[in-house]
């Protein structure tokens, strides 16, 4: 869909514009609403009839010729091509603040926002374009609460007492159903330990369990998971799972909560409707939600922001946060690269020449496994590690039948990752050698501690060795964007890393990658353990 | 302690950079619980069972292991 945006304009004219109530509506273009009103309401936007935002008055506008401005969200401007009828209303009163006809772009269409299946989407609280619950209709709600039962008997059988948390928790109990601008289901547990180390311990056995049990696990932090389910209608949905504690009088549950709390006030559960089904809940609904939402949380608030404070979001990440730095800007990266032509690295070639005898090479960073094909092709196992599955998984599914590319989920900024999986490849065959081309450069001292550790462990017993590219000068000829690498890494600090792992360089090469007069230059060095 | 020493030291005249020092000091403490949770895993899921020195069972656990990370 075009994304012009630079037209737009109304097409009656300013004085035609109705100003309904105290909203005083000055302008909507490319831009977005402008609006004279300062006073705080919350206003929900509608095209055609059908709630796309929401927005809080003057919280989400920027000052912008002597009135407020309301920028459209970025998810939804390759929409704004067309024809729609905006209303604007206040959904505490129902009455509508202003509806107006108007073309957005140059197309003569009605504006559809709707993903390529046709399902109409709107804006959820943290501004994403997801398919609402007030979109999908009784056939399309069934399905996750089979899926809202099912996953709370998982983690029953998993021992934790599980019950709906967060949105699902207010609608069920504010309304006895879901929230029409929500789009996820959530849960929550309070574990019966109360140190963090038991609590993510316990979490770590409950991924187990979930996993024995046939479902797809995705840890977002060391207590948070989301566990996917199959719904009857096809779709893949994932529920997030929020584990807490109690400790000192204080529950903690994540992301949000941090706050004096009895525990009778969760345990034994009561429960709540959800759409016709009974779920669930905390015992004191009244405190929890508050705890959650505040004393006003009985308001709707599709524009909703957490008001956490920072005390608690610095505790939280201190304590359980922090595997999955990095890990959208990847995702980001393969996605816009999924046309690149990969071909194999200048690393992977100078592995193979030095070493022959050659017996299992390692990508760490494997990216799109384009040297895991390379080596797998000429004959020799080789293992693909990386921690964005996105980017392997077509080259994983073409390389099915074939016992010499294996692809492995491995996170260096987890300790249980490089542990196991480093234990996994040392039992290989060797001589064995790592290659790591183009990823500490994206690492702090942290995750590139952990790959040199893993290096030397997947190398140990054999005469194998870690060959290490990075970029060392940042050029301006797309190479760093090219290859993902963004930023240049000072070849001494890795040199400090490298000796502080106790590893030896044996060698070092600097190079331009370009004939360019500003050419980006790579450092490549070859390092052991074996001294 | 976190930043005292020097001819500051006891004059509150670097609160700013002892406070600074003392948050960073607080957040890499607060990492150790997932290292210690992490390492704890490792340890009783893996290391016991290789002290058996069951070969076959080793494996099995690794293979495992490795498929239940996520």
């Amino acid at each position: 869909m075009s994304a012009r945006l630079d037209i737009v304009a109304a097409v009656r004219s300013l004085s035609q514009l109705r100003r309904l109530g105290a909203l005083d509506v000055r302008r909507i273009d490319s831009d977005g609403i402008l609006v004279g009103s300062r006073r705080e309401r919350l206003v929900d936007v509608a095209f055609d009839g059908r709630r796309i935002w929401s927005f809080w008055l003057p919280r989400d506008g920027e000052e912008h010729e002597g009135a407020l401005l309301l920028r459209w969200p970025k998810p939804l401007r390759p929409y704004l091509d067309g024809v729609t009828e905006l209303t604007l209303t206040d959904p505490g009163a129902g009455t509508e603040l202003f509806g107006e006809t108007f073309r957005l772009g140059e197309s003569a269409e009605r504006i559809a926002v709707v993903n390529p299946a046709g399902r109409p989407l709107s804006l959820d609280k943290s501004l994403k374009l997801v398919e609402t619950f007030n979109t999908r209709d009784a056939a399309h709600v069934e399905p996750l609460l089979d899926a809202i039962e099912e996953v709370l008997g998982a983690l029953h059988r998993a021992g934790v007492r599980a019950f709906l948390a967060y949105g699902t928790a207010l609608g069920a109990v504010r309304d006895g159903g879901l929230i029409g601008h929500d789009s996820d289901a959530d849960l929550g547990y309070v574990s019966t330990h109360d140190h963090p180390v038991d609590v993510i311990r316990e979490s770590y056995r409950i991924q187990r369990t979930l996993t024995d049990m046939g479902y797809r696990v995705t840890r977002y932090s060391a207590i948070a998971l989301k566990v996917h389910v199959l719904e009857s209608d096809g779709l893949d949905r994932g529920l997030d799972v929020f584990g807490g504690f109690m400790r000192d009088g204080l529950l903690y549950l994540m992301g949000e909560i941090a706050t004096p709390f009895e525990e009778e006030w969760i345990y034994p559960l009561g429960t709540a409707s959800l759409e016709g089904r009974e779920f669930p809940v905390p015992a004191d609904t009244d405190r929890f939600l508050t705890a959650t939402y505040g004393p006003r949380w009985r308001t709707p608030d599709p524009a909703y922001k957490f008001t956490t404070p920072a005390s608690t979001i610095e505790l939280f990440n201190g304590w359980f946060r922090g595997m999955r730095t990095g890990r959208a800007g990847w995702h980001g990266y393969f996605k816009r690269t999924a046309h690149q032509a990969s071909h194999e690295s200048a690393v992977a070639r100078l592995v193979a020449e030095r070493h022959p005898d050659l017996a299992t090479y390692v990508d760490i960073g494997c990216g799109r496994g384009a040297d895991v094909a390379w080596f797998a092709d000429r004959g020799t196992r080789a293992i693909g590690l990386d921690f964005q599955p996105y980017a392997y998984e077509p080259e994983e599914a073409r390389r099915s039948g074939d016992p010499l590319a294996t692809f492995q989920l491995f996170n260096l900024l987890e300790l249980r990752h490089v542990l196991a999986v480093s234990a996994w490849v040392a039992r290989m065959p060797g001589p064995r050698v790592v290659g790591c081309v183009h990823v500490v450069e994206r690492l702090g001292h942290r995750g590139r501690l952990n790959m040199l550790r893993a290096a030397r462990m997947m190398c140990a017993g054999t005469t194998g060795e870690l060959h290490l590219q990075f970029l060392s000068h940042r050029g301006r000829d797309g190479y760093p964007r090219r290859t993902g690498a963004r930023k240049a890494l000072d070849p001494a600090l890795v040199l400090a890393e490298v000796e502080e792992s106790g590893g030896r360089v044996v060698e070092l090469v600097r190079e331009d990658v370009s004939t360019n007069p500003d050419s980006s230059q790579v450092c490549r060095m070859i390092i052991n353990w074996n001294s | 302690m976190f930043g005292r020493k020097g001819p500051q030291a006891g004059r509150g005249g670097d609160l700013e950079k002892r406070v600074a020092a003392l948050e960073e000091a607080v957040q890499e403490n607060r990492a150790l619980n997932v290292r210690l949770a992490e390492l704890t895993d490792v340890v009783t899921e893996l290391l016991l069972p290789v002290a058996s020195r069951d070969e076959e069972k080793l494996e099995e656990l690794l293979g495992k292991y490795r498929g239940d990370l996520s």
